[in-house]
């Protein structure tokens, strides 16, 4: 029985690391631009096509994967903060909701016509890997997604405190008025702001592709998983993302046992309730970036 | 008299009667080439259930070029998407009949069957339901629904049946599963008539465990840990096809080796996502579904048609019940000598067909509209594809047990 506790909890801390990364990219794009991209889970979708792609063309790593998935999905952002969503900063919330549902909904509509709805699972080795220590089975994807999930914490919190492109950043995020006052190129700052975030949302994207099967339709599942991981973590905080995935893995992980396995998804928004009623701006609600 | 029949008998009248002499001397299927009917299609072809729709509408294409050539029948497909939504069914049904559809077919999954039927009960338009296995589909009193599709208690029963005669001819059977299942409305119709049926049947082999799972859960990992724990060593589930790959794949990482895995009324042994995700790992476990005959005369016939249209798909069980359905309206097209609702209506409720390419006995609508010859097989992943090993008369494959341990392979 403690056996299968500790599979369970070290299962929910993996699976909870991935959510992390998942959300990584939602937050980053809120805490210095102030939109909500609800784009996000299509975005996240694009990063498991270029895994699936790359593994069952050339074989390609799935760490290798994702850096390709990041490179790419910069790119994507930067263009379309740079042709769209700039023109909607300012406008009120609602109007941005309205753009970044359309974004999503376009990027679906694409990946139906590329890919077709059918799921694409990884034929990556990598998916049925695991290391056994001392009876405690540990998923060799996940572990490598939790890993690749503190590294990139750790890049993307020094590159916002050392290098000067961080401190214009963190100016644009603290405010906006005040950078533009001062001479920070804001809108180019922005832009590679969402590109940042879009190129976290297609890294992760790949690096999970052996995990989950690359299909259009997950884009709404991960937007939702990201808002509840942010939500719960605190909008706009890289420790909140990564502490908001580790409550939720966890927690579904522990439902999963104690409870009925079907009640865990439930659990996990019931979790969102408890936290938006005590803790409204959620575990690391601060501005952080 | 020879005077009326020389007056009577004038070229025009030679002309006529030749004609209907030809008429009268020409094969059954060359007169009815000028039939036409124009037949409604409901599918899933978008949303989550996408995969299953998407072939289900191979399935009525390919259905409809056959029928033309066995039945001369001509159809004209009109295909709607429900989005996988089951209000959705309705919709589309209202939107089929407004364009003069005049038979449905479909809906995949019971609610949008259910959703469809309604508006084909008030347009009294017949509806032949190719799949979806809820009881409720028959039972609500609809005049105008024929389903070719068995509810899931008899599946379920079915497969039990050959589930006990599997387990009484192997050595060294299990003695205890665990049962893995969708939370949705398949999924719980499928876990309370395995209930049912278990005990009725009399499966050598105790229940250790029910494990209700998401269905959009994006990890297994509990719950194959769960049922592991439970001591259990054989796993039946009650999947589609992502689950399906997940919980072998959960197998595998968790070192968990059954001796039997036995899918009834599901998706995954029978799918080609399931073999392209899992290559070798795909091979061993058994599911029970309805299936095409592979020693029906047409079938080689029926799977290079589809092949030469669809080159990167398989026939299964999706296409292959559309494809049912479809020349079940053509034979009542055929019968009616008509395309009126009423006349295809009155002439399904005497169907009385052999099954082209699907496997059961005749095929006959009782007053509720059910096919009662409705039939299961057992499938089992060999060598990267499904294979038939029971019933005895049309397996193309023998039984593989025990399922050899994942990390051997």
């Amino acid at each position: 029985m403690a056996l299968l506790w500790a599979n369970v909890v070290i299962s929910g801390v993996l699976i909870g690391l991935v959510y992390g990364l998942i959300a990584l990219g939602l937050t980053i794009i809120f805490g210095v631009i102030r939109v909500v991209n609800f784009a996000h889970g299509a975005m996240v979708v694009f990063g498991l096509y270029v895994g699936y792609c790359t593994g069952l063309w050339w074989g390609m790593p799935t760490i290798l994967a994702a850096l390709l998935a990041g490179v790419l999905m910069f790119g994507v952002g930067y263009c379309l903060e740079s042709a769209v969503v700039t023109r909607f900063v300012t406008r009120p919330h609602h109007v941005q909701f309205i753009l970044f549902i359309g974004i999503s909904l376009l990027f679906t509509g694409i990946q139906l016509i590329w890919f077709g709805p059918d799921p694409r699972p990884s034929v990556s080795q990598l998916s049925f890997e695991t290391i056994s220590l001392r009876g405690i089975r540990i998923d060799l994807a996940r572990l490598q997604a939790a890993c690749a999930t503190t590294v990139l914490i750790l890049a993307l919190a020094a590159f916002l405190k050392y290098s000067l492109f961080g401190r214009y950043i963190r100016a644009a995020a603290d405010n906006r008025l005040g950078g533009l006052i001062v001479g920070i190129p804001i809108p180019k700052i922005y832009a590679i702001t969402f590109g940042i975030g879009t190129a976290c949302a297609g890294f992760a994207g790949a690096l999970i592709s052996p995990l989950f099967d690359a299909q259009p339709y997950l884009a709404v599942d991960f937007t939702l998983l990201a808002f509840v991981t942010v939500i719960v973590g605190g909008l706009g905080s890289f420790v909140g993302a990564l502490i908001g995935g580790l409550t939720i893995g966890v927690t579904e992980a522990v439902a999963a046992l104690l409870f009925a396995p079907s009640m865990k998804t439930a659990l996990s928004y019931a979790l969102l309730i408890v936290v938006l009623i005590l803790r409204p701006k959620g575990f690391f609600g601060a501005k952080e970036v | 008299m020879g005077d009326t029949f020389n007056k009577d008998l004038t070229r025009r009248t030679v002309l006529g009667g030749g004609v209907g002499l030809a008429a009268g001397l020409m094969p059954w299927h060359a007169r009815a080439a000028s039939r036409t009917v124009k037949v409604g299609s409901i599918m899933p072809s978008s949303g989550v259930l996408a995969f299953p729709g998407q072939a289900c509408v191979r399935g009525i294409n390919v259905g409809a070029r056959f029928a033309k050539e066995r039945f001369g029948v001509e159809m004209e497909i009109v295909h709607a998407d429900t989005q996988s939504k089951p209000e959705n069914g309705r919709i589309a049904a209202d939107n089929l009949i407004r364009q003069g559809c005049t038979v449905l077919i479909g809906a995949w999954d019971s609610g949008a069957t259910i959703s469809a039927l309604q508006a084909a009960e008030a347009a009294k338009v017949p509806m032949v339901v190719h799949i979806a296995s809820a009881t409720q589909v028959t039972s609500q009193g609809f005049t105008q629904v024929f389903r070719f599709y068995p509810t899931s208690l008899t599946i379920v029963r079915q497969s039990l049946l050959e589930l006990k005669s599997i387990l009484s001819s192997v050595d060294n059977p299990p003695k205890t599963a665990a049962v893995l299942h969708l939370n949705n409305t398949m999924g719980q119709s499928t876990a309370a008539s395995i209930d049912q049926a278990w005990k009725e049947v009399d499966v050598p082999l105790k229940i250790a465990e029910y494990v209700p799972y998401d269905e959009k859960a994006r990890d297994l990992s509990v719950e194959v840990a769960k049922a592991k724990a439970s001591g259990a060593d054989a796993l039946v589930s009650v999947t589609r096809v992502n689950d399906a790959i997940m919980i072998t794949r959960e197998c595998i990482k968790q070192g968990w080796n059954p001796k039997l895995i036995f899918s009834p009324n599901s998706n995954g042994v029978q799918d080609k996502a399931y073999y392209n995700a899992l290559g070798k790992y795909g091979d061993g476990a058994i599911l029970s579904t309805v299936w095409y005959n592979p020693k029906a005369p047409d079938t080689a016939a029926i799977i290079k048609s589809f092949e030469a249209s669809y080159p990167n798909e398989w026939l299964d069980a999706n296409s292959g019940c559309a494809f049912e359905a479809v020349q079940i309206v053509a034979d009542a097209v055929v019968r009616a000598n008509s395309s009126v609702s009423a006349d295809i209506h009155a002439a399904l409720k005497k169907t009385d067909m052999d099954p082209i390419l699907m496997y059961c006995g005749k095929i006959k609508f009782d007053g509720s509209g059910q096919n009662i010859n409705s039939a299961v097989t057992m499938l089992q992943g060999q060598g990267g594809s499904p294979k038939v090993i029971s019933p005895r008369a049309i397996a193309d494959a023998s039984l593989q047990y025990p399922l050899k341990p994942f990390e051997a392979r």
